[in-house]
């Protein structure tokens, strides 16, 4: 087993083994590393993943999952595209790594014709629902990347057919099984940056995020810039922000009540139909704020979700917390700690170590020292794993389910104008 | 029960150490401290543009501008140290330490350049070459309201340190006499400060050769001192602590001697490194 997975399997069974039942109520699904599996090497315990969608983020996922395959004991059974050039690049791509899956150009052949396990959906938003209800209906446990689909009504099918069918749905939010995330929502849960009173996030590039059409050809454009077109995408809401709502939910271990927003075209006035700017206020029960922008003109901030308590400030892709009140200096520490365990010793908190007029602000603590694994291999890890178990925790299909749905009630709110919360309809627990 | 509090202030921490108190009267002494912090920084502040410092040092150049009654009692305190200290404790060369360091063929700056008028209470600046730096004395009057503070809330032991760098000591360690603070000096016979009710300031040279901002400034010759020199104090006055630590960074032995003699102090060293960069004693006081 090599180094990184090892690391990787220690770090989340660790925190399965010793985090607390409130962090692991709202992180259920780090209980399943908590747990030997019985045989997981065994030829009658391996998992035969196909891959649906061999674009860029199919050809992503396709990248991490080789490496660890045989180690998870999972076969990449076939690959499917409709889109010829990205399945030939693909199939070179396995055959570069020694591996053989089945190619199909049409996802109901791959489905008909052979038994998966599981299918990993890559696919462009829109086409989500179709391909992953029509799995889950065929006895396919379903991977299916964020966001879960283009309307509220196929985001709830997707839903429906998992309880009908009884199938796994895991929705591809890679941050929950990212190791900065899973340590900062455990500092949460266990009061660390107390009451949360505000979170904010944003996510700023600069390009057109346009992608290259093959020989310039335009017929192509919707298929290859589907994120660019209203009908195909919610734009910047499902690609970027629904990550981040997601996380904000998951910090507060809430759902939203309402949302306004608002949204324009800006700068990148080339055909496109969705916003390249954005704005929006998510409001939770207790009174909290979700404050998001983004947009694609300005790069200087970057990305970041701030979770803000009255103890401390989490700002999770900086993997940093700033305590509201800086730690003590060491000196202070050990004065402190002399004090309580009655011994008299000198304080050395001055003298010719000192150099505080140049010291630099305070930039905080990690939220974790060593975070060197990939956190899309211990999600893709633990999709096999749940296929093995034959379930996932529910709050893995909740969470991303109403992330999904208040990341297009966002949209709603931009398009309108208003104040808008949920439809009863859409309500699931 | 020690309770403990920190709080951010001029570009530094303030570490609070009281015992034997509750957890809601430190709250309490701590938000009192904390307003009288951000008092003093809205008003000596050479970085903030809403600080009446920062004010002065932008429109007092070649015409007067008055100053609040807070800020000249500060300013005269200023200028009575600058002339105890052989000038050495110069509140007037900002300028220069906002400058790039180590420029050079510039005219002397500070306090000789600022002009007062006692009875309309008002100063103006001689020369563009000078402006108001109260960053090494800045503390000093914190930790001056501070022990006010203490007084009223009736605090009886507590240690404080600002930044590591200047201490505030009332009553004793829990399980001690005193509070044993250690300056580290290599040549003090005893570096351990017996702190009861008293205060220390330690200050640091920084040579030129090492690039970094300017931070005590020569008043007479517009460098930084070349030595990466330390010097020490304890005194019953904390501003008087930040003062003498000032000075002594730039005075000679002899220098020293002289303008020890001109405070009530306790004790007071200077350490300095030699060619080999190993430390050398310069000077050494106890009363």
């Amino acid at each position: 087993m090599n180094h990184e997975l090892k690391s990787r399997r220690e770090f989340v069974r660790n925190l399965a083994l010793t985090g607390s039942a409130t962090f692991l109520s709202t992180s259920p699904w780090l209980k399943i590393w908590g747990r030997e599996e019985k045989n997981p090497a065994g030829a009658g315990d391996r998992v035969r993943l196909a891959i649906i969608g061999m674009g860029s983020r199919g050809t992503e996922l396709l990248n991490n999952l080789v490496p660890i395959a045989k180690d998870i004991n999972v076969e990449i059974s076939a690959i499917c595209d409709n889109f010829p050039l990205h399945l030939s690049k693909a199939l070179e791509l396995c055959r570069l790594s020694g591996i053989h899956p089945v190619p199909y150009s049409d996802y109901r052949h791959l489905i008909e014709k052979e038994k998966h396990d599981g299918v990993i959906i890559a696919v462009p938003l829109a086409e989500h629902a179709r391909i992953a209800v029509d799995c889950m209906r065929a006895g396919i446990h379903v991977f299916c990347e964020k966001s879960m689909a283009r309307t509220l009504d196929d985001v709830k099918l997707m839903y429906d057919t998992y309880c009908d069918t009884g199938r796994i749905l895991q929705i591809g939010h890679q941050r929950m099984f990212n190791p900065v995330y899973l340590k900062g929502i455990e500092k949460i849960r266990n009061g660390e940056i107390g009451q949360i009173g505000q979170m904010r996030g944003y996510w700023h590039r600069n390009n057109n995020w346009r992608r290259l059409l093959p020989n310039n050809d335009q017929r192509l454009e919707k298929q290859i810039n589907w994120r660019l077109y209203k009908e195909l995408s919610a734009g910047l809401l499902t690609e970027l922000m629904s990550h981040q709502l997601h996380v904000a939910n998951w910090a507060l271990n809430m759902v939203p009540v309402s949302v306004m927003g608002s949204g324009s075209i800006v700068y990148w006035k080339d055909g496109r139909t969705v916003n390249d700017n954005v704005a929006l206020i998510y409001s939770y029960e207790n009174g909290v704020k979700f404050i998001y922008d983004s947009m694609i003109s300005n790069v200087k901030y970057g990305l970041e979700e701030q979770i803000m308590g009255d103890k401390a400030t989490i700002e999770f892709e900086v993997n940093r917390n700033y305590a509201e009140t800086p730690p003590p200096v060491p000196g202070i520490q050990h004065l402190i700690n002399d004090i309580e365990h009655d011994i008299f010793d000198k304080i050395t908190v001055a003298g010719s170590s000192w150099v505080p007029e140049l010291a630099s602000k305070y930039k905080g603590e990690p939220i974790i020292e060593d975070a060197d694994f990939l956190d899309i291999r211990l999600e893709l890890e633990g999709f096999a794993r749940f296929i093995r178990e034959g379930r996932i925790p529910e709050k893995m299909v909740l969470d991303p389910y109403y992330t999904s749905m208040w990341t297009l009630l966002g949209e709603q709110a931009i398009d309108s104008g208003l104040q808008v919360s949920m439809p009863a309809k859409y309500m699931v627990s | 029960m020690v309770q403990h509090r920190t709080l951010a202030s001029m570009h530094s921490t303030l570490d609070m150490i009281f015992p034997g108190i509750s957890d809601l009267a430190a709250d309490s002494l701590y938000r009192k401290i904390r307003l009288e912090a951000q008092a003093l920084e809205n008003m000596l502040s050479d970085y903030d543009p809403a600080a009446e410092t920062y004010i002065l040092n932008e429109k007092a150049i070649h015409q007067w501008i008055p100053v609040s009654d807070r800020l000249w009692e500060i300013l005269t305190e200023c200028r009575r140290f600058h002339v105890l200290t052989k000038g050495y404790f110069d509140i007037g060369s900002g300028w220069y330490k906002k400058a790039s360091a180590g420029t050079t063929g510039i005219s002397v700056t500070g306090l000789r350049l600022l002009d007062t008028d006692e009875r309309q209470q008002r100063i103006r600046f001689a020369s563009p070459e000078i402006a108001l730096d109260f960053g090494a004395i800045g503390k000093g009057y914190l930790l001056r309201e501070v022990d006010k503070l203490l007084t009223q809330n009736g605090v009886e032991n507590c240690f404080v340190s600002f930044g590591g760098s200047s201490i505030l000591t009332r009553g004793h360690h829990p399980h001690g006499d005193h509070w044993p603070l250690d300056s580290r000096s290599p040549f003090d016979l005893n570096p351990v400060f017996q702190m009861k009710n008293d205060y220390a300031s330690f200050s640091r040279g920084i040579p030129e050769r090492m690039n970094a901002t300017a931070h005590i400034v020569n008043p007479y010759t517009n460098h930084t001192e070349g030595d990466s020199r330390i010097s020490g104090v304890q005194a019953d006055c904390p501003v008087t602590a930040e003062v003498v630590s000032t000075a002594l960074i730039l005075a000679s032995p002899d220098e020293a001697a002289a303008l020890t003699k001109g405070f009530r102090l306790k004790r007071a060293f200077i350490t300095g490194r030699d060619k080999n960069n190993q430390p050398v004693k310069v000077f050494y006081y106890e009363s």
